[in-house]
């Protein structure tokens, strides 16, 4: 007798076809869409000061000068926590899927299609059979740090979400040291790639671990100095004021108002890529060489937070690119006085005011997914480099580009005039475009040379 | 703005420090720019070495004279720290000298040392001038970094590693100390500047309840023991001498004549201004033997001084290497010269003054010797130096002269020295506990009888035993002008020493308490 | 009159006692373990709740650069050149014997003791308080830390970026590997 888990998701769907596309935009959209409306409803609400006035206004009760007023302020901050941790998870997932898709697609093979509508659900069943499996801990390994070092990398994972902006108001908390608390909370990734490789006590993960330490410890330097221009143009390291300081439309981002800016954003973008072990500097876990690097023992849970990490870390080097460089949650005409007359001053907003700020989570999730695609293009595309080139590629070039990038925008702020600015502006977009649509002319010509292909969505 | 004014206006008595920071930079430089193989490398590194000392002396003599204190407060600019800025000049010029014509730094590697050697004397500048915790942090960081560097020179020796290794942990070690020290005197008093602590220490010290009292007497005096513990370091004082004999054993032999006279006066200089402005209480020109939280400082830095005398003076006894010998006979002159520091007085300020100014030349002179007997003999023990008088005279009497120099016998230089470190110490024989001040000089004569004992070992291979082979000692002819002059002036202001005494007592004004 | 916090609450002691308790807790951890690696783990868990310290003291700059500068760089270095070393079997405390180890703990005691008197006992308020002038109001933000580097502490400042310039050359002068002399290449480079 075959014994079919709920999860034996190929019987489900053929019995069911309607059931898994309901399911599969249940997941796809209505998760993700539910954990934007609270995030929305729960992350402005999250002030002291409004909370006290919304107790007193509509319970009456003075939390204020309760005894339990923390207990309550904690349980709004678990709350909001709970949200970003889940939207990690969610994320993490749906990346894995979407990122087999494009491989399978760029590699001409169909890719994961068998759980859900289009395979969608591929990420729900994976995460419940690592789930499953066993958890096992060589005999020979550091047992306290092989099993702390997972959550280290968590840690640094989930860390950053409390500073990045997804929206006008929808921040956990903005910091006047956001940039730097970024870079500093993903160090934590560092010590745990480092710690479960030396933990695991075997080889494969030793080399792992010290390819990944040094690679992240040398590409945190030019990742770092290349932040320091926008938050140089905008005179603050607060996120939310870093992106308030940029406009809606792309001439008014950050990347096309001054060379530098623009050449600073690919150094800020290759190095978060090798900041995050993405191909192609994928060192500390290189397959062919390594086994599996750094996670080479680990199985189950621990695995899969490993894989999490690596796949939901590709939204914080996007939605860090995006917010630094790439006008962040702005909507192209909308400014500072909208969200203030939309705000009102009552205890509850208006409506508008909430689609205003839907419309502005829109703006920097769609920049942020268009990223995370060129993320998964690049990974698909190049070769891993060597030790020596990882290195060669830091400190020959990204290091002293990134410093070069520095004092240009320094002297750029002294001497070029707004005008001058706002020009550059409409050049490097015109250029940018200029350049998609060619990028674009050619990914369709080489498509079409291939025996008279077409997008073909047939299997899915 | 009136802040940053403040800080451009105090650049222009920053002079020669900046001839110095250029230079730094200007070796980096140069030490790429010029080509491994050529054969003026040395040649040029070495002239642009000496220029740049040449530069900040130039400036320096062109320095005005009055004290102020530069940089909000960071660092002084007075006589005092003049004095000690020509005297580290001094020592980087000789062992510029030497090193250029030592076997020890290869062309190739020579330029760094040239730049790491004129950024140890820029820290010690700063140590010398220092007047806020934090820079005296710093630039005791600035002068330990490249030593560390530099002890661990030779590529490849096991020795050399040690000696760098163990300078390391050491170091890092009294650093570290040093700076929790100092993090409880800024928690304790709240300012980090030394003119501003002397004062703030003394309304502490004013009774409120007995515990309380004591409670901040005791951590006051820990974190001063911990700060000690740093400057004590730097001056190779007893319970921190240990890094001392290894070393010297190990580093390059040129690095090791700057190390045994640079960082300890530049550590004196400290300990000094350190001393006057928060440890002994003021009130009067000779009254404060009575110090901070009622600790008779004093007394303590008497007892250091008596340890670390007789300590380095007993376990030189027994060495056969001489630079591990003068490694020991270095800890015991550092304890001399806290004779003076225990003196507490102008007298003793000054006679530190002179006893590092004249040890300076003794003890360069000695290390120079014992790198021309090391580049004919290709070793350094005593027995090495068997016959010497017979095979290079002038070496063996300038050897000698310097030995007995260090001894302190008339009518060397270091009698001088020697001699107003007892006048210093003496003088409160009819004050307040007299009699141990007594017990001080005593001990210290006692020493003086024993480290003749050491040097005299040497001597008498130079000059009683026979010659063990048929080697030729032709030291380099640098080398015998240098010897020749050290040993003349040693013999000259064994004499006539008018112009060290006037010297130093011009430059006995110094900033402490504000 | 304390700008920094509206008085210690609750949560604030709390967190205090959490943070302060971890931050002895990991030390003690860090000096008693056997083995370097998870010593050092332990620091930076120590590393790491000192700076949640310095963040309930309002100090989020300084609290964001302790993480970011030794929990991140320097404890990952250390991790480094333990991995290499790797001597697991040394004896974690260095003072041997009973006697020194006694009077290191009662020397020790009897400082923390006296210390914590002027604290808990006296609250001198000379001491504590007073003579130690009130932080400003937009203390321990971005801006005022870097106004004050660069009026006041200008000079350290600069001075410790000469110092960094050295200590790598210096660095570099101990790793590098012989290079070939002029007289022949005895050594060749790697």
């Amino acid at each position: 007798m075959r014994i079919t888990l709920g999860l034996d998701s190929t019987s489900l769907s053929r019995r069911y076809p309607r059931l898994a596309i309901l399911a599969t935009l249940f997941m796809a959209f209505g998760l993700p869409l539910g954990l934007y409306v609270a995030a929305l409803a729960v992350f402005p609400l999250n002030t002291p000061e409004r909370l006290d006035a919304m107790a007193e206004q509509w319970l009456g009760y003075d939390l204020a000068g309760s005894p339990y007023r923390y207990i309550v302020y904690t349980a709004f901050l678990l709350l909001v926590a709970f949200i970003a941790v889940n939207y990690t998870a969610v994320f993490g997932g749906v990346s894995t899927w979407v990122e087999r898709r494009v491989a399978g697609r760029m590699q001409s093979r169909i890719g994961p299609n068998r759980p859900g509508a289009a395979g969608f659900l591929s990420w729900v069943a994976d995460a419940v059979k690592m789930i499953l499996k066993e958890d096992t801990i060589p005999a020979e390994a550091d047992h306290l740090l092989f099993r702390a070092a997972p959550y280290f990398s968590m840690v640094g994972l989930l860390l950053p979400f409390v500073v990045l902006p997804f929206g006008e108001a929808t921040v956990v908390t903005d910091m006047n040291v956001g940039v730097f608390y970024v870079a500093a909370a993903s160090a934590f990734v560092v010590v745990g790639i480092l710690v479960s490789g030396w933990a695991s006590n075997s080889k494969w993960a030793l080399f792992g671990g010290i390819r990944g330490a040094a690679q992240v410890m040398s590409y945190e330097i030019p990742a770092g100095i290349a932040m320091m221009v926008p938050v140089l143009m905008a005179g603050t390291l607060s996120m939310q004021g870093i992106v308030r300081a940029q406009g809606g439309w792309p001439w008014q981002w950050f990347v096309f108002q001054n060379p530098a800016a623009f050449v600073a954003f690919f150094i800020a973008v290759t190095a978060s890529l090798a900041e995050g072990n993405r191909t192609p500097f994928d060192l500390p876990e290189a397959e062919s060489e390594l086994v599996a690097g750094y996670h080479a023992e680990y199985s189950g849970f621990r695995l899969a937070i490993f894989l999490m990490v690596e796949w939901a870390n590709m939204w914080i080097m996007a939605g860090l690119a995006v917010t630094l460089f790439l006008g962040g949650w702005q909507v192209p005409g909308y400014g500072a006085e909208d969200y203030a007359r939309l705000l009102g001053t009552g205890l509850l907003p208006a409506p508008g005011w909430f689609g205003l700020q839907l419309l502005s989570m829109l703006m920097f999730v769609v920049k942020t997914w268009a990223l995370v695609f060129v993320f998964i293009w690049l990974r698909w595309t190049l070769p891993r480099v060597r030790v020596d080139q990882m290195m060669s590629l830091c400190w020959k070039y990204l290091v002293p580009g990134a410093f070069l990038c520095f004092v240009v925008t320094l002297v750029w702020q002294l001497l070029v005039p707004p005008a001058g600015v706002a020009f550059t502006g409409y050049a490097l977009t015109a250029l940018a475009l200029f350049v998609l649509a060619k990028f674009a002319v050619a990914t369709r010509r080489n498509i079409s040379k291939v025996a008279g292909h077409r997008v073909d969505l047939g299997n899915w | 703005m009136t802040i940053t004014q403040f800080n451009i206006a105090s650049a222009s008595w920053f002079r020669p420090e900046l001839a110095l920071t250029a230079g730094i930079l200007l070796l980096f430089l140069l030490d790429v720019l010029v080509r491994k193989q050529s054969r003026y490398r040395v040649a040029v590194l070495t002239v642009a070495a000496l220029a740049c000392v040449g530069v900040a002396a130039a400036l320096l003599a062109f320095q005005p004279v009055e004290s102020r204190a530069m940089f909000n407060g960071m660092i002084a600019s007075d006589p005092f720290a003049t004095f000690w800025k020509w005297l580290f000049l001094g020592a980087a010029a000789l062992t510029v000298l030497i090193a250029a014509r030592s076997d020890e730094f290869p062309s190739p590697r020579i330029g760094v040392f040239y730049a790491l050697l004129l950024s140890v004397v820029l820290g010690m500048f700063l140590m010398a001038t220092s007047l806020d915790l934090l820079m005296l942090y710093l630039a005791i960081e600035m002068v330990s970094l490249p030593s560390y560097a530099i002890a661990g020179y030779k590529p490849g020796d096991r020795r050399a590693a040690e000696a760098s290794l163990k300078y390391v942990i050491y170091g890092g070690v009294a650093s570290g100390i040093m700076l929790f020290g100092l993090s409880y005197i800024y928690g304790l008093v709240g300012s980090t500047n030394l003119t501003a602590l002397g004062v703030r220490l003394e309304s502490l010290a004013a009774p409120a309840s007995a515990g309380g009292q004591l409670g901040l007497r005791v951590a006051l005096m820990v974190a001063v023991i911990f700060v000690l513990c740093g400057i004590g370091y730097k001056i190779a004082a007893v319970p921190w001498h240990m890094w001392c004999p290894d070393v010297y054993e190990g580093a390059p032999t040129p690095f090791v004549a700057f190390l045994s006279v640079g960082p300890k006066a530049a550590g004196f200089a400290l300990a000094v201004r350190v001393f006057y402005s928060f440890l002994a209480s003021g009130g009067g020109p000779e009254g404060f033997a009575r110090g901070l939280a009622d600790v008779p400082w004093p007394a303590v830095v008497g007892v250091l001084s008596a340890v670390t005398m007789t300590l380095g003076n007993l376990s030189a006894l027994h060495q056969n290497n001489l630079k591990r010998l003068l490694a020991y006979s270095s800890i015991s002159h550092a304890g001399y010269a806290l004779m003076g520091l225990a003196a507490a007085s102008q007298l003793g300020v000054q006679s530190v003054m002179i006893y590092m100014l004249v040890y300076l030349v003794m003890n360069l002179g000695a290390f120079l010797a014992v790198i021309a007997i090391a580049q004919a003999t290709g070793s350094e023990t005593i027995a090495d130096c068997n016959g010497l008088s017979r095979r290079h005279p002038l070496l063996a009497v300038t050897f000698a002269v310097f030995l007995f120099s260090l001894t302190g016998l008339p009518p060397l230089a270091g009698f001088v020295g020697k001699w107003y470190l007892f006048v210093a110490v003496l003088s409160h024989y009819a004050g307040d506990g007299g009699a141990w001040y007594v017990t001080l000089a005593v001990i210290a004569a006692l020493n003086t009888a024993i480290s003749l004992y050491y040097y005299v070992r040497i001597i008498r291979a130079m000059f009683i035993e026979a010659p063990a082979g048929e080697l030729v000692v032709r030291p380099r002819v640098s080398y015998q002008i240098m010897l020749g002059t050290f040993s003349a002036a040693l013999l000259l202001f064994g004499v006539w020493w008018n112009p060290l005494i006037e010297w130093t007592q011009a430059s006995l004004t110094f900033l402490t308490r504000g | 009159m304390n700008y920094i916090l509206p008085g210690p609450s609750l949560l604030d002691k709390l967190a205090f006692i959490v943070l302060a308790s971890a931050v002895l807790g990991f030390g003690l951890l860090t000096v008693t373990r056997k083995s370097a690696v998870t010593a050092l783990m332990a620091l930076i868990g120590a590393c790491c709740a000192l700076a949640g310290l310095y963040a309930t003291l309002s100090a989020h700059f300084l609290a964001v650069l302790q993480v970011l500068v030794y929990a991140g760089a320097i404890m990952v270095l250390f991790i480094f050149a333990v991995m290499i070393v790797n001597r697991d079997d040394e004896q974690p405390i260095a003072l041997r014997g009973l006697f020194l180890r006694a009077a290191g703990v009662l020397g020790a005691g009897y400082f923390f003791y006296r210390l914590a008197w002027i604290v808990v006992r006296e609250r001198r308020a000379d001491v504590l308080a007073t003579s130690i002038t009130l932080p400003i109001p937009e203390y321990g933000n971005v801006a005022s830390i870097g106004r004050l580097l660069f009026s006041d502490f200008l000079f350290p400042f600069e001075a410790i970026s000469l110092l960094l310039l050295v200590a790598v050359v210096a660095g570099v002068l101990v790793a590098r590997p012989p290079r070939p002399t002029p007289s022949g290449d005895r050594e060749r480079v790697a």
